[in-house]
C-alpha cells in the first residue's frame, strides 16, 4: 500500500472516530435531555394528581393538613413515616417539612429486630430536620422487661441475636458460665453497644446533634434492675447541651435513683429553663446552668447541699417543688443566720409545692410576693407553721392540704385560724375527703368566733376515687353556705 | 351589645359581643369599625357552620384568651391530642361538618376551636393502616405499584408507636 493510501485511510479512519466520539457526545446530551423530560413530567404529573384527586387533603389546605399532623405527631412520631404512605399529597408535606422531623418519640427497642427500624427512624429525622431543634422523647418502660430479662442466665438470646460475629457469640458463651454479678459488666456493656444504637444516632459524632436537643423527656424502666438504665445513659450523654431548654427525668421504680453518683450528663445547659425529676436525682450547680434562666423546678426530695443553694439563685422560678431533707435545707440557710433580713425573693413564683420537712427559717428567709398556689406535698407543718407570726404569704388563692390525719378540733381550729392570718387572700382550700368534717366544723367555729378569710368560699375535697375533675377534686362545698356541689 | 353576623348565604345571627369576640378576625373588625351597628360580612362561613361555631364561643366565651404569641419550645412539646369532655361531644359531627369546622375556625381565627378540630382528625388517624386512612377520608392513592411496593419496603416498621 503506497504511503498516500495509508495517509488516505488514516484521514478515514480519523474522521470516523471523531464522528463517533460526536455521536456518542450527542447520545450523552440527550439521555440528559430525557432524565430531565422524564422529571419534569413526574413533577407535572404529581402536581396534577394532587391538584386533581379529589380528597388528596380532605378539601384542608396545606398549613391545615401540616398541623394535624403536628398533633398527630405529637404523640406517636414514628407514624409520621406511616402517613406518607397514604398518598403522594401527603409525602410532599411530610419529606417537605424539616419541622414534622423535629420530635422524636422513641420507646427503646424490646427485641432485636426493633433495633435497625429504630435506629433508621433516629437517623431521618436527624437527616430531615435540617439544623433545627430536636425534642427527644425516650422510654424505656415497654423494654422494661427484656432488659431486666437480660440479666439473668436464659436470656442472652436477644443480646446473642444481634450479632452474628462469631468471636462475639464465643464471648457470650464464655460469659454465660460466670455468676450473675461477675456478668453484669459485659452485658450492660452489650446492651449499651446494641440496643442504643438508636438513641447514640441521636447524639451524633462528638455530640454534634445532642447540640441540637431542646428539650428531653426520659422516662426510666419499672423494674429496680433497669434502674441502672441512667448508669448506662450517663456516660453516652456526656456532650454539652447548648440548646436544652426542658429535661425531664421520670423514673417509675420503687426507689430513687442514684444518679447523682454517677457521671453528670449535659456537663453544660445555659439556657435550660424547665428541670423536672420523678424520683431521680440530678444535681445542679450554677456552672451547669444558668439559674435566672430556670422557670419551672421540680425537685421532687433532695439531700444535695449544691442543688439546693443553686435553687435559691434561681429566682426567676414560676413553678417550683422542693422537697428537700429537713437537715440539707437547715445546713443551707444556717449559712445564711447572720443576715438580719430576708435574702431570697421569687418574685414570680406562681406555684409552690413544698414538703412539710423543710425547717421554719424557709418561712421566715425566703419572700414570695405574687404566689398563688401553695401545696403541701406529704406532711403540713403543724403548730410550726401556723403560729409563726412572721409568715405572711399575702396573693395564695389555692392552698392544697395533704392528709391531717384527722386531728382534734381543738388543733384543727388552730390550723384554720393560723391558714386564714398567713393566707388573707385564700379563695379555695383543696384537702382529702376524711378531713372534710373536721375542716367544716373548724371553719365553722373560727366564723362563730368572728374570725373570717374575706374570700374563703371553697373546700375542694379528693377523694381516694378519681373523680369527674382531672385532678381528682370530685366534691366542692361551698364555705359561704357549706353547701356541697 | 349584640354583634350581627351576616353568613354567606345571608342569614343573619345577632349574639354578644363577648360571645363574637372568641374569633380574633371579628374582634379586630369590631375594633377597626368602633361603635357600630353595621352587619359583619363573613362570606367564608355557612349558617350551619356558623351556629355550629358560635355554640363553641358560647361554651368558651369566659375562658382566657390565647396570647397571640407563638408557643414556647416546651409548651408545643406538650401538644397532646386530648380533647376534653365538652368539646369531644361538640365536635361529634360528620366528616363533612368536621372539615368545615376546621376551615371557619381558621378563617375566624379561633385557634383553639382550631386546635380541637386537629386533634380530632389527628385521632382519627392514629392507629389505622394507611388502607384505612385512604378510605376513611376517600383519599385517592395516585402511587404506582412500583412505588407502592417501594415505599412498603421503606416503611415497613412505620406503626404508631
Amino acid at each position: 500500500m503506497s504511503t498516500a493510501t495509508k495517509h488516505l485511510k488514516a484521514e478515514e479512519l480519523e474522521r470516523k472516530r471523531r464522528m463517533l466520539l460526536e455521536c456518542d457526545a450527542k447520545i450523552e446530551r440527550l439521555k440528559k435531555e430525557l432524565a430531565a423530560a422524564k422529571a419534569r413530567k413526574a413533577a407535572k404529573e404529581t402536581a396534577e394528581a394532587i391538584a386533581n384527586a379529589p380528597h388528596a387533603n380532605m378539601g384542608l389546605p396545606r398549613d391545615l393538613i401540616l398541623l394535624i399532623f403536628e398533633h398527630y405527631i405529637s404523640e406517636t412520631s414514628m407514624g409520621i413515616r406511616k402517613l406518607r404512605t397514604v398518598c403522594k399529597g401527603w409525602q410532599d408535606i411530610i419529606s417537605q417539612t424539616a419541622t414534622l422531623w423535629t420530635v422524636i418519640r422513641i420507646d427503646m427497642p424490646a427485641k432485636a429486630t426493633e433495633i435497625t427500624p429504630c435506629k433508621q427512624f433516629c437517623e431521618e429525622c436527624v437527616e430531615k430536620s435540617g439544623e433545627l431543634p430536636l425534642e427527644i422523647y425516650i422510654d424505656f418502660r415497654p423494654a422494661d422487661i427484656p432488659f431486666a430479662d437480660i440479666l439473668y442466665e436464659h436470656l442472652l438470646v436477644p443480646m446473642q441475636s444481634v450479632s452474628d460475629d462469631p468471636q462475639y457469640k464465643e464471648e457470650v458463651k464464655r460469659w454465660l458460665h460466670k455468676p450473675v454479678r461477675q456478668r453484669q459488666p459485659f452485658l450492660i456493656g452489650s446492651y449499651q453497644k446494641h440496643f442504643l444504637k438508636p438513641l447514640v444516632a441521636l447524639i451524633g459524632d462528638s455530640g454534634k446533634t445532642l447540640a441540637r436537643w431542646s428539650s428531653f423527656e426520659l422516662h426510666c424502666a419499672q423494674r429496680e434492675e433497669t434502674l441502672f438504665s441512667l448508669e448506662l445513659l450517663g456516660p453516652i450523654l456526656q456532650y454539652p447541651a447548648p440548646m436544652l431548654r426542658s429535661l425531664e427525668i421520670h423514673n417509675s421504680g420503687r426507689y430513687v435513683t442514684s444518679w447523682y453518683r454517677l457521671i453528670h450528663p449535659f456537663p453544660i445547659m445555659p439556657q435550660l429553663q424547665h428541670l423536672v425529676l420523678t424520683k431521680a436525682q440530678l444535681p445542679i450547680d450554677c456552672c451547669r446552668i444558668d439559674p435566672l434562666s430556670m422557670k419551672t423546678l421540680r425537685l421532687p426530695w433532695g439531700t444535695d447541699v449544691g442543688t439546693l443553694t443553686c435553687a435559691l439563685q434561681c429566682t426567676n422560678l414560676t413553678t417550683w417543688t422542693l422537697c428537700f431533707d429537713h437537715k440539707t435545707t437547715e445546713d443551707v440557710f444556717m449559712s445564711y443566720v447572720d443576715l438580719t433580713q430576708r435574702t431570697f425573693i421569687f418574685p414570680r413564683l406562681r406555684e409552690l409545692e413544698i414538703g412539710g420537712n423543710v425547717p421554719m427559717s424557709f418561712w421566715t428567709m425566703v419572700s414570695f410576693p405574687i404566689l398563688q398556689h401553695l401545696m403541701f406535698a406529704d406532711r403540713f407543718p403543724m403548730a410550726g407553721f401556723v403560729a409563726q407570726d412572721a409568715i405572711s404569704i399575702p396573693c395564695v388563692e389555692i392552698l392544697t392540704l395533704p392528709s391531717l390525719s384527722m386531728p382534734g378540733p381543738a388543733i384543727m381550729e388552730d390550723i384554720i385560724q393560723g391558714i386564714i392570718r398567713i393566707c388573707p387572700s385564700l379563695r379555695t382550700m383543696r384537702a382529702v375527703e376524711q378531713d372534710s368534717e373536721s375542716i367544716l366544723n373548724a371553719v365553722e367555729s373560727v366564723r362563730l368566733r368572728g374570725l373570717t378569710a374575706p374570700h374563703l368560699a371553697t373546700l375542694a375535697l379528693k377523694a381516694k376515687k378519681r373523680g369527674n375533675d382531672s385532678e381528682g377534686y370530685r366534691r366542692r362545698v361551698d364555705l359561704l353556705t357549706l353547701r356541697t356541689h | 351589645m349584640p354583634v350581627l353576623l351576616v353568613t354567606s348565604d345571608n342569614e343573619q345571627f345577632r349574639v354578644e359581643k363577648v360571645v363574637a369576640q372568641r374569633s380574633v378576625l371579628i374582634k379586630n373588625m369590631l375594633e377597626d369599625v368602633g361603635e357600630s351597628d353595621q352587619p359583619i360580612p363573613l362570606p367564608n362561613v355557612t349558617a350551619p357552620v356558623l351556629k355550629k361555631v358560635l355554640e363553641y364561643c358560647d361554651h368558651h366565651q369566659t375562658d382566657p384568651l390565647p396570647t397571640g404569641d407563638e408557643p414556647s419550645a416546651d409548651e408545643s412539646r406538650k401538644r397532646t391530642t386530648d380533647i376534653s369532655e365538652w368539646d369531644q361531644k361538640f365536635i361529634t359531627v360528620d366528616q363533612e361538618m368536621l372539615f368545615e369546622i376546621i376551615l371557619a375556625a381558621n378563617y375566624l381565627d379561633i385557634k383553639p376551636l382550631l386546635d380541637v378540630g386537629c386533634k380530632t382528625v389527628a385521632n382519627m388517624i392514629k392507629g389505622k393502616s394507611p388502607e384505612e386512612i385512604r378510605k376513611l377520608f376517600n383519599i385517592v392513592n395516585d402511587f404506582t405499584p412500583e412505588e407502592e411496593a417501594q415505599i412498603k419496603k421503606e416503611n415497613e416498621w412505620a406503626e404508631d408507636r
